[in-house]
């Protein structure tokens, strides 16, 4: 427990009289017994006070206080949360404080995405809908490089492994960032932003063991490299157990270890100039157990065993020059190389991104951003019976401009823009926006914005083959004969077009008080060219669906995130999601599964409610409770089947820090705390339905 | 499963309850402890002339409504060149503002500014605020957030009219030297 040790107020507090009065005052009318029990009470209560009171920061060096991020408490000093879009910010402390030892799990605290975990590496991150495992229309970017994956549209999260110690924030911006970050951001995007070199000084190590999470290693030493630059240099090593078959409790053979080094380069030269330069090099080694596993010899489904390889690595480079005046030039070059070796994807990319922007101010009251950009991507990949892709080589162009007009000083923006892309599958796109900000009074803002945003098409949509079900018949023209074989496939359609949304937004944000704040954001999306498959006209025995833009409909819903430190040593995070979807099938598709699937998998209301507690000055306890509204998955084994329910749930995340002094933190934590396993969500390819485990797990951190 | 929205109902009704229980909403505590502790070091990278060297403690005021809060407990427990620290609130310019050395002005005095300032001119006192254009006005010390963080301007030719000293390192800190 935590009392008052003796000699307690010497170290450099005095409490405030009053309450010692109080104190004192109270066991003066009490009987001896019960001033035993208050005089317990006053000390437990005081030495909250103590924590409530004293100012830790009073004993840091100036250097340490430039780097305290004050963003929390004044979120309209943020650029980004002056923006008219609903943005939410997962901040270095959030991540520290959930216990959450990934990327995609630490999304979940956000507003409007879907976060459920399929296996130990698999998730199915989504905003406003759409969710799977191919997640297509949310664009995720580290550090400015995007993620997502060409080949089928969506992110292979078992292979970000960035140093959670190093994130700086996690910027989710929910709704259309077409103008913005191009093609796929229709419903969203999320930009992971790690730290500055300068401000990941000196080393640590971190140690932890688990039951879910057995292993988890890093290591990171920042340093000086000349008066005006810094680097970093990092190791991360987990080792994920496996989970627990939903239907036979048995193991769900899906353990992951994937393991990730890189460093990082900042420097400031003078004259106004930045630069950065950036790497990563990773490789994951996974089981997976891949069901229903179909192979040209058996109209069986069968059950395999297979092993995930998948490695890579990446170099960024950026650099910025201020020419005064509010201008300024960004340039920004990366190389991205992606592999994976398992028994369904066996593919490779080389990413080649470059991409130059200019900021400049047009008269007093314009900014005026534009930039271009140039990315190829070449594909290359092994044939499986799963899945088969042609080797691409492509490029894209793009060109963006974007001006900000400050129509009322300080009170209403307007901001217009366009991004105009060329690329190979469906050649031009334009994704303008239009958005208004108005701050009417300090405190509050109102947003609005009208945009339109794309998804262009993975390669898969249009030159792929996928295998989705085997089947026999008896032959009806010999029918005491061997039963005829017959193939179910989804393939690649050339003419298959981009995915539009127009999606109109509202919102408004309300800082109530210092320690009071709202954010609510409405939205209405119009869906069109939605993608769907299309069974053959004619019969034959091998099934082949086409994919085609055959979906239109709307998704309309809104999210609310409040933000209350009640008091010092106590605070509340609260986020609430409503979404509803409504998507039609073209009567022309003829398609039995049809938009329903796409439906149901979103949860019509999700509840999260975060709080931290500092119980002493070395001692915070945090908690964290999700609940998700009821869907629906695909049945991988019966594609034409009914789909598979999934009741409403709820997570509990509990941990535990221990902070005894600036170098060292211990944190004991659980994952999943109410259920022993709990399933989230139906992959729609080839993941058997797994349940996920609850975890514990402590961890020791080391800076020095 | 009603079992599980019960929990839901549960939790938020948790929230909802604390909700009613804190009467007070307490005030930008990160931001201005952080601001506090700047106060800290900005005495300390300053010098000031001899006839201030020879006051007994060292006078730290906040003028105008006080945005620190708590945030200011224990400060007055620290030192600055090895001097206890008095913390002093004025409610005015008149009451006795001659006698700080390091003077906060808060966002309530900015129709006063120019007054104030040309109250304290030459007077050896390290003036600080949050006030938008502050240094510029002619203060010493102004915060400014960069990115979600603290960091301030300097206005040093101010600070040797006044006849302080301030520190090359401090100097070298800041985001603009007037």
């Amino acid at each position: 427990m935590f009392f008052a040790r003796p000699g307690h107020w010497a170290d450099g507090f005095v409490p405030p009289a009053g309450r010692f009065l109080g104190c004192g005052v109270i066991m003066d009318w009490i009987d001896h017994k019960t001033a035993a029990a208050v005089a317990l009470l006053c000390v437990v209560v005081v030495d909250m006070a103590r924590a409530t009171e004293s100012n830790e920061y009073l004993d840091m060096d100036i250097g340490q206080l430039m780097n305290v991020t004050v963003t929390s408490v004044t979120k309209k000093a943020q650029p980004l949360s002056d923006a008219a879009a609903a943005v939410f910010v997962i901040t270095q402390e959030d991540i520290r404080r959930s216990g959450v030892t990934t990327v995609p799990d630490a999304l979940a605290m956000a507003p409007g995405l879907q976060v459920a975990k399929i296996s130990a590496s698999k998730w199915s991150v989504s905003s406003r809908g759409f969710a799977g495992l191919t997640s297509n229309k949310l664009l995720v970017l580290i550090d400015g490089r995007s993620v997502y994956s060409p080949a089928h549209s969506g992110v292979f999260w078992d292979t970000q492994n960035v140093m959670l110690e190093d994130v700086e924030r996690i910027e989710v911006v929910r709704g259309s960032g077409g103008t913005l970050w191009g093609a796929n951001a229709v419903n969203g995007a999320i930009n992971i932003i790690t730290k500055k070199a300068e401000d990941t000084q000196g080393a640590l190590v971190r140690a932890g063991v688990g039951s879910q999470h057995t292993s988890s290693s890093a290591a990171r030493y920042g340093g000086k490299i000349s008066d005006v630059a810094y680097g970093r240099l990092y190791l991360t090593y987990d080792d994920h157990a496996s989970n627990t078959l939903h239907q036979t409790g048995g193991d769900a053979d899906d353990s992951s270890q994937p393991m990730q080094t890189g460093f990082r380069m900042d420097g400031k030269p003078g004259n106004g100039q930045e630069w950065t330069l950036q790497g990563d090099m990773y490789e994951n080694n996974g089981d997976q157990l891949v069901f229903p596993y179909w192979t040209a010899e058996s109209v069986v489904p069968a059950a395999l065993f297979d092993e995930i390889d998948a490695k890579g690595g990446n170099l960024l480079g950026r650099w910025r020059q201020e020419l005064g005046d509010g201008k300024a030039v960004t340039f920004k070059a990366y190389y991205d190389n992606a592999q994976r070796d398992e028994a369904i994807y066996k593919l490779q990319f080389d990413t080649l991104d470059l991409d130059l922007q200019y900021e400049t101010k047009l008269g007093q009251r314009q900014n005026l951003t534009m930039g271009t950009g140039y990315r190829s991507v070449q594909g290359s990949f092994d044939r499986t019976f799963q899945i088969s892709l042609p080797d691409r080589s492509d490029s894209l162009y793009s060109a963006f401009l974007q001006d900000e007009i400050n129509i009322l000083a300080d009170r209403l923006w307007l901001t217009l823009g366009s991004k105009y892309e060329h690329n190979d599958y469906t050649g031009s796109e334009w994704q303008p926006s239009a958005k208004l900000l108005w701050k009417p009074a300090d405190r509050h803002s109102l947003w609005a914005s009208a945009a339109r945003a794309v998804r262009t098409p993975a390669i898969v949509e249009q030159y792929g083959r996928l295998t989705m079900a085997r089947y026999s018949i008896p032959n009806p023209s010999f029918p005491a004969g061997p039963p005829l074989e017959g193939t179910v496939s989804f393939v690649g359609n050339p003419d298959f077009d981009s995915e539009i949304v127009n999606a109109y937004e509202t919102g408004y944000r309300w800082q109530a008080t210092d320690a009071l704040s709202f954010d609510l954001a409405l939205f209405y999306n119009d869906y069109d060219e939605i993608y769907t498959v299309k069974p053959p006209a004619t019969p034959s025995l091998d099934v082949d669906y086409e994919f085609v833009n055959g979906q239109s409909g709307h998704g309309d819903g809104f999210e609310l995130a409040a933000d209350w430190k009640a008091r010092s040593w106590l605070s509340f995070i609260l986020t609430y999601s409503y979404l509803q979807l409504d998507l039609t099938t073209d009567p022309m598709v003829d398609n039995h599964s049809g938009s329903s699937l796409v439906e149901d998998a979103a949860p019509q209301q999700q509840l999260g409610i975060r709080s931290s507690i500092l119980l002493a000055p070395d001692w915070r306890l945090n908690l964290w409770g999700r609940y998700v509204d009821d869907i629906a998955g695909r049945n991988s084994s019966d594609l034409l089947g009914q789909p598979v329910p999934i009741d409403a749930y709820c997570l509990l995340d509990a941990n535990l820090i221990w902070t005894p002094n600036k170098q060292l933190e211990v944190m004991l934590a659980g994952q999943n705390l109410t259920n022993s396993g709990q399933l989230q969500y139906l992959s729609e390819y080839s993941t058997p339905a797994t349940e996920i485990d609850r975890g514990v797990y402590g961890k020791v951190t080391w800076r020095f | 499963m009603p079992g599980k929205r019960f929990m839901a109902v549960l939790l938020a009704a948790l929230f909802l309850v604390l909700g009613g229980v804190v009467v007070r909403a307490e005030q930008g505590e990160v931001e201005y402890k952080v601001k506090a502790a700047f106060l800290l070091n900005f005495a300390r990278f300053a010098a000031w002339p001899e006839s201030a060297a020879a006051e007994p403690r060292f006078a730290l005021c906040v003028l105008g409504d006080d945005p620190f809060g708590p945030a200011l407990a224990g400060i007055e427990s620290k030192e600055i060149g090895g001097k206890a620290i008095l913390l002093r609130h004025l409610a005015s310019a008149a009451d006795g503002i001659d006698q700080c050395r390091l003077l906060f002005v808060g966002k309530s005095e900015q129709g006063n500014l120019g007054r104030i300032l040309s109250t304290i001119a030459g007077q050896p006192i390290l003036t600080v605020s949050d006030i938008e254009g502050f240094a510029k006005a002619g203060g010493v010390f102004e915060f400014k957030d960069r990115d979600g963080r603290l960091s301030f301007i300097i206005n040093n030719t101010k600070a040797k009219a006044s006849g302080m000293h301030i520190s090359a390192s401090l100097l070298n800190l800041a985001v603009e030297v007037l």
